[in-house]
């Protein structure tokens, strides 16, 4: 039997041969390599983790704020409303007040002079009257006393109220006709009618006691004859003069119900009562209740001349995600000569590869803007604004934007014929980064609302001229890779001074009586020229960037200012 | 779920567990195809990590090991070669087997590495001649280990070149692209490791054999 021969072949053959044959049998690598893996592929998700988290936490902080924002923009326009009305209740009876004693004061030294009037008022139930727009002192004092201890006093403790007013009166030193003068110059309306109860004479005050004694016997009487019981007539006068105090026709309603009161006590006092009560309206010359009085004359303030404030200044904060939407395929320009004939195709499939793997990043913009008001609801806004884009990519041939350094780890053309049969290329990518940072001016044409307080819209356009002062590039796990040009960087592939156009629209809040305001809402900018130089597409054919975000931003110095009367 | 979690008419009308089968005795897990093992790392599944780098760590660190002058350099590489396999795995379209995938990222890896260190050895070609006469070797002279040593042992841009070209087929054409020399440089390179190569062969046989 004949042997074969031992195999034999060329250097290359023999190393082909046991290099390639003897890999399934390699020995496999130490543990410690794949606890390395293992933990770098740990560390890696973290940080995806982190970059997440990030973002989320961004836009909760962002969500935050807007809340916070409206939430309070809501409760001081709440607080304004409040305090508004406070101060207009407030200055309405303090005007009314002023009104009722200056018609009083007339009166009350006329009641002065005259004590027999004013006994005749004392007897009258203790209620003396000041003329129109007045309160009755028992009536109002009473009313006080109630409306104080406890709003929805019941007949019996308005009584005694009421009562207790009149035992005051009888214990107080009588007053003297200066005094009562004293107290209508004084011009309070409560000290008034006090003084003016606590002046009766001693027939009056048993006119007084007769009169309390005619409400106190024929209570069922009175409900029998259908007319309120006394304590019930007074205790509804006084509630609704406690209620309605101050106003001309609280007052007015005060009469009738003195009058009734009147009425009701007795039949000896109610004649007696509407004798004098006639009299005294003719001697008062008393207007019909509930009618204006006849001495006040309304006069209209004229209106404060107010005007729009001309200028305004604000800043705003706008973030976006920001696409270069770069297209570095090259129709001419420099190669890098070192790549030799295939500089040209490698520089470009580098492009290729660079723009199918682009996607947007985050762009962040600040603007310190002054607005000019034009007339109406137009105005024109300038001033100067710095912004940062980013953006990411991915390469094989850590291509960045401008000559392709190394194309040694790019393989154009996939696949490649190799000892192990077709092998597929694959396109091992190392992410890329790009960061831009820009300074620009923009002039904007603004429409809104300058005089609306509260919410109202807005609109904005215009354009930016933006220089670009750096843009940096990184090539992840190939620090090589890196470049930064700024401003003046001779080989920059990214134009210097770039236009942008730009839109935005949104919501102002702007508290009243405040001169600031805030404002929100989306913004959207598009350049009017590729963001890159060498491009040998004609203008309307290049490749814009664009970014699509939103702008938040506060503005001093809106609304109207008056403007000081010219004779 | 549970057992006791179903009613108790539920299990009436089960069949009866077969005798053979314990339940304590896990059923034979099946090796997993290379889709489920991708589907797995890109899921990001531990286990699948793992699984598609046991069965694979050892065929390539026989490729870093041609690649590498150590050992420790080696693992280097195939560290790096499986980071990036794994980062980048969305990326394989599954139109090639994933082992001749991977063997490309460990190439890209090693020259990677080759860049990163080679500003850092100083290459000295030795006292060699300039050419030497093509001869057969006798493969079975010659084992396994001895090859890998000697090619080792090669400057780090000989070796390069000699495995993309003898070994992994490549032309002198994408060597140069791969390595960014011109394919001049890449055939003259080729040359000079060959005659380093055929003369360590010959000492070594010299050494321990009778040349063939």
């Amino acid at each position: 039997m004949q042997s074969q021969p031992p195999p034999k072949g060329s250097l290359e053959e023999l190393f082909r041969h046991h290099l390639l044959e003897s890999e399934a049998a390699a020995v496999p690598p130490r543990p410690l390599v794949w606890e390395h893996i293992d933990n770098s592929l740990l560390l890696a998700q973290n940080e995806k983790y982190r970059r997440r988290l990030l973002v989320h936490r961004w836009g909760m902080a962002a969500s935050l704020l807007l809340a916070t924002l409206a939430g309070g923009g809501w409760w001081h326009s709440q607080q304004v409303a409040t305090a508004t009305l406070a101060n207009n209740t407030t200055s309405q009876r303090e005007a009314v007040r002023q009104a009722v004693a200056g018609a009083v004061a007339p009166n009350a030294r006329h009641a002065g002079a005259t004590n027999s009037d004013a006994a005749t008022l004392a007897t009258n139930g203790t209620q003396a009257r000041r003329g129109p727009g007045t309160a009755t002192a028992g009536n109002t004092t009473a009313a006080l006393m109630a409306g104080n201890q406890v709003a929805s006093a019941t007949a019996g403790s308005s009584l005694v109220a009421y009562e207790g007013t009149n035992r005051r009166a009888k214990n107080r030193p009588f007053a003297t006709a200066s005094s009562t003068e004293q107290a209508a110059y004084s011009g309070s309306a409560n000290t008034l009618a006090y003084e003016a109860t606590t002046r009766p004479t001693p027939g009056a005050r048993q006119t007084t006691s007769e009169a309390r004694t005619s409400t106190f016997s024929s209570p069922n009487a009175d409900a029998i004859a259908g007319t309120p019981t006394s304590p019930f007539a007074r205790t509804s006068a006084a509630s609704f003069a406690t209620s309605q105090l101050g106003t001309g026709a609280a007052a007015g309603q005060q009469e009738l119900a003195s009058a009734e009161n009147v009425m009701a006590a007795s039949p000896a006092t109610r004649g007696l009562g509407e004798d004098m009560l006639a009299g005294r309206l003719a001697t008062l010359a008393l207007t019909a209740p509930g009618g204006p009085p006849t001495d006040l004359v309304a006069k209209a303030l004229p209106p404060v001349p107010t005007e729009l404030r001309h200028w305004r200044y604000g800043a705003e904060y706008a973030i976006s995600a920001f696409q270069p939407n770069i297209d570095f395929n090259r129709g001419s320009g420099s190669y890098n000569q070192a790549l030799g004939s295939n500089a040209i195709s490698l520089t470009r499939a580098a492009a290729a590869e660079y723009r199918a793997n682009l996607r947007p990043g985050l762009g962040q913009r600040l603007t310190l803007r002054a607005t000019r008001w034009l007339g109406g609801h137009w105005s024109l806004s300038t001033g100067l604004e710095v912004a940062q884009k980013t953006a990411y990519s991915a390469t094989s041939a850590a291509f960045t934007g401008g000559q392709l350094a190394d194309a040694s780890s790019f393989n154009s053309t996939a696949p490649t014929t190799g000892s192990i049969g077709t092998s597929y290329a694959p396109r091992e990518l190392q992410e890329s980064s790009y960061r831009y940072r820009s300074a620009g001016i923009p002039i904007e044409l603004q429409y809104d609302n300058q005089a609306k307080n509260g919410v109202s819209f807005y609109g904005r356009i215009g354009a930016i001229m933006s220089a670009l002062l750096s843009a940096h590039s990184e090539v992840a796990g190939n620090p090589e890779a890196t470049r930064t040009y700024t401003a003046f960087s001779a080989s920059s592939p990214y134009r210097r001074l770039t236009a942008l156009l730009r839109g935005s629209a949104g919501v102002r809040y702007r508290p009243a009586g405040r001169t600031w305001g805030l404002n929100v809402g989306p913004t959207a900018e598009a350049g009017v020229q590729s963001l890159n130089t060498e491009t040998d597409r004609s203008f309307l054919q290049q490749q814009r960037p664009y970014s699509v975000g939103i702008e938040a931003g506060i503005e001093f110095g809106g609304s109207l200012k008056p403007v000081p009367a010219t004779n | 779920m549970s057992a006791l979690a179903w009613p108790a008419s539920f299990g009436q009308d089960l069949p009866a567990r077969p005798s053979g089968l314990t339940a304590s005795r896990p059923a034979p897990r099946a090796v997993p195809t290379e889709d489920e093992l991708i589907d797995g790392c890109l899921q990001g599944q531990q286990l699948a990590q793992k699984q598609l780098y046991e069965k694979y760590s050892a065929r390539m660190m026989a490729v870093c090991l041609r690649y590498a002058q150590t050992t420790f350099e080696a693992e280097d590489v195939l560290q790096e070669g499986f980071l990036t396999v794994f980062r980048t795995l969305g990326s394989f379209r599954r139109e090639c087997p994933l082992e001749f995938w991977i063997r490309r990222v460990m190439i890209n890896a090693a020259l990677r590495q080759h860049r990163r260190n080679a500003p850092l050895i100083a290459v000295s070609d030795g006292d060699y001649p300039e050419n030497l006469a093509s001869e057969e070797f006798t493969f079975s002279n010659y084992a396994y280990g001895e090859l890998l040593a000697v090619v080792q042992e090669l400057a780090p841009r000989y070796r390069l070149v000699f495995n993309l070209y003898a070994i992994e087929g490549y032309t002198h054409k994408e060597i140069g692209e791969l390595l960014n020399i011109s394919e001049g440089t890449s055939k003259s390179q080729y040359a000079r490791a060959r005659v380093v190569l055929q003369t360590k062969l010959a000492r070594l046989a010299g050494q321990t054999r009778p040349l063939s």
